[in-house]
């Protein structure tokens, strides 16, 4: 079947929707599915039409015409997409909704009258979804929408109570890394945050619960893997508290390059603030057998087990992270159990084969029935 | 009170708006709402701006559309009531359209004018942007 996948950002962007979705795409297409790209240009100057792996990439520039307000540009993307559904005649269209773009999706629903099937990757805690809003009708006219985690199915379900009944949870999927996992270091013992430094992942929270675990783990190192604005701002937070040459800063992580990292930290850090609606680096802390602290925000939770394959603590708790980090560097063989533990949950709910089959079951159901599956 | 004789323009501090291929795009620029509206409502939308009366306007619609002109004024008064509402329109009492409105040709399917709103737009344009500073990362630099 043809099916038009909409999402914000594609390849050669990086982050976590971006490269489960270029993988995704990879795999249905080996299942028969022909497919094509409708993104945006994003930050990078890119061109407009690309291929990637030889599936048709079509880049517009959604949201500078939106946030612009710039109705030329909006009526210039309004019929490029309108010819490209005409031309491609999409029998689903699959939109990534994780931005204001699929305005351009239900201002061209005429022009190819193709099934939706919504998928939300963020957390919508805060959101309004009301009939007079893009979210509230973007999802009351999608005849399918999947979301990635319990927590997040739940908002969702309070959010728009209506589509309980044409709306599943599908957890997102990780191929299992080719590199074996090695032992976790415990001389030094490493803790380790992964993702954008950005606030609302709460890397400051770990700096801040660095000086107590020094004082019983003078070795202790601290690895902040990544990049984002809040970079500086940890830096200093971390001369501050004079704990600065315990704190390492590697920068951006390739994805091919996680695996290799996770295997250098004794524990992965998940601090979040903002409500993951998934997790994905605690998933890939335990294919590498990481135990996992984590804050129990969102999908985050579902994918560490309390006291199974991590510990979850309460957000912004310094204390309970520090708690919770003494008492598995305290037991070694515990925390190996852990690791081990969430390893083997990480190939059982978290497979990729198990991903990708959820998806190509569903597609060939919304092109074979009505909107209730 | 709507009435007949009521009369409109679109508010130039507003708003600002586009027909794009049969249906009308409308921006209010001072608290970056969207709006967009279907076929009749936007053909609606093009008489009010124009100039003509509610009344007029019901001549018209029933003109063009499959509709008998008293659901064509009840759908028009509660359209131009939620555009005012909305501040898109304001009432212009004095102002008159260029042309007469001539229908021609034959009728149209006709739906009830239908706006959409989409009050969230803001907030879905910074929702958790996913890649802050994305050209300082080092692959770009690669």
């Amino acid at each position: 079947m043809r099916v038009l996948y909409w999402t914000q950002l594609f390849w050669p962007y990086i982050g976590g929707v971006e490269v489960l979705g270029a993988r995704l795409l990879i795999s249905l297409r080996a299942r028969g599915h022909e497919l094509q790209v409708v993104t945006s240009h994003g930050a990078l100057e890119l061109p407009d039409e690309e291929e990637f792996e030889g599936i048709p990439v079509h880049r517009l520039p959604f949201e500078t015409a939106l946030s612009g307000q710039d109705l030329g540009s909006m009526t210039a993307a309004l019929r490029r997409v309108a010819v490209l559904k005409r031309e491609f005649r999409p029998d689903l269209t699959h939109v990534n909704l994780t931005d204001a773009s699929v305005f351009f999706h239900l201002q061209t629903g005429s022009a190819w009258p193709s099934r939706t099937l919504l998928t939300t990757r963020v957390a919508m805690t805060h959101a309004v979804a009301g009939g007079d809003t893009l979210l509230g009708r973007s999802l009351r006219a999608a005849d399918w929408v999947t979301t990635n985690s319990s927590a997040m199915l739940a908002d969702l379900h309070r959010l728009v109570p209506e589509i309980r009944d044409r709306s599943s949870l599908i957890y997102n999927g990780l191929e299992m890394p080719s590199l074996e996992p090695v032992p976790l270091p415990f001389d030094p013992p490493v803790l380790m945050c992964l993702g954008r430094l950005v606030e609302s992942k709460g890397f400051d929270l770990a700096v801040a619960a660095m000086p107590t675990l020094l004082k019983e783990e003078p070795d202790l190192r601290l690895v902040l893997a990544g990049d984002g604005p809040v970079g500086p701002d940890l830096v200093r937070q971390a001369e501050s508290l004079g704990v600065a040459e315990a704190v390492t800063f590697p920068g951006w992580v390739q994805p091919e390059a996680v695996a290799e990292l996770m295997n250098g930290a004794t524990l992965v850090i998940v601090p979040s603030r903002w409500p993951e609606a998934f997790g994905l680096v605690a998933l890939q802390a335990a294919q590498m057998s990481r135990p996992v602290v984590a804050a129990g925000v969102g999908g985050l939770p579902e994918v560490v087990a309390h006291g199974e394959t991590g510990l979850i603590v309460e957000a912004e708790d310094v204390q309970g992270l520090v708690a919770a980090v003494r008492s598995l560097l305290a037991e070694p063989e515990w925390a190996e159990a852990l690791g081990r533990k969430g390893r083997d949950r990480a190939g059982e709910l978290f497979g990729w084969d198990a991903h990708v089959d959820a998806y190509d079951t569903l597609y060939r159901r919304l092109q074979n029935g009505g909107k209730r599956c | 009170m709507l009435s007949q004789e009521s009369r409109f323009a679109p508010d130039p501090d507003e708003c600002v708006s586009k027909v794009i291929d049969g249906e009308a795009i409308i921006i209010n620029v001072t608290n970056g709402v969207y709006y967009s509206m279907n076929g009749v409502g936007t053909f609606i939308w093009e008489l009010l701006a124009e100039g003509h009366s509610l009344g007029e306007s019901a001549d018209l619609v029933a003109a063009r559309y499959e509709v008998d002109r008293g659901t064509a004024f009840e759908d028009l008064t509660r359209l131009a009531g939620e555009l005012v509402d909305e501040k898109l329109l304001v009432l212009a009492p004095d102002v008159r359209p260029g042309g007469d409105g001539v229908i021609t040709g034959d009728q149209l399917v006709y739906t009830a004018p239908e706006l959409s709103i989409y009050r969230d737009m803001s907030a879905l344009l910074a929702l958790d942007p996913p890649m802050p500073r994305l050209k300082d990362t080092p692959w770009k630099k690669a």
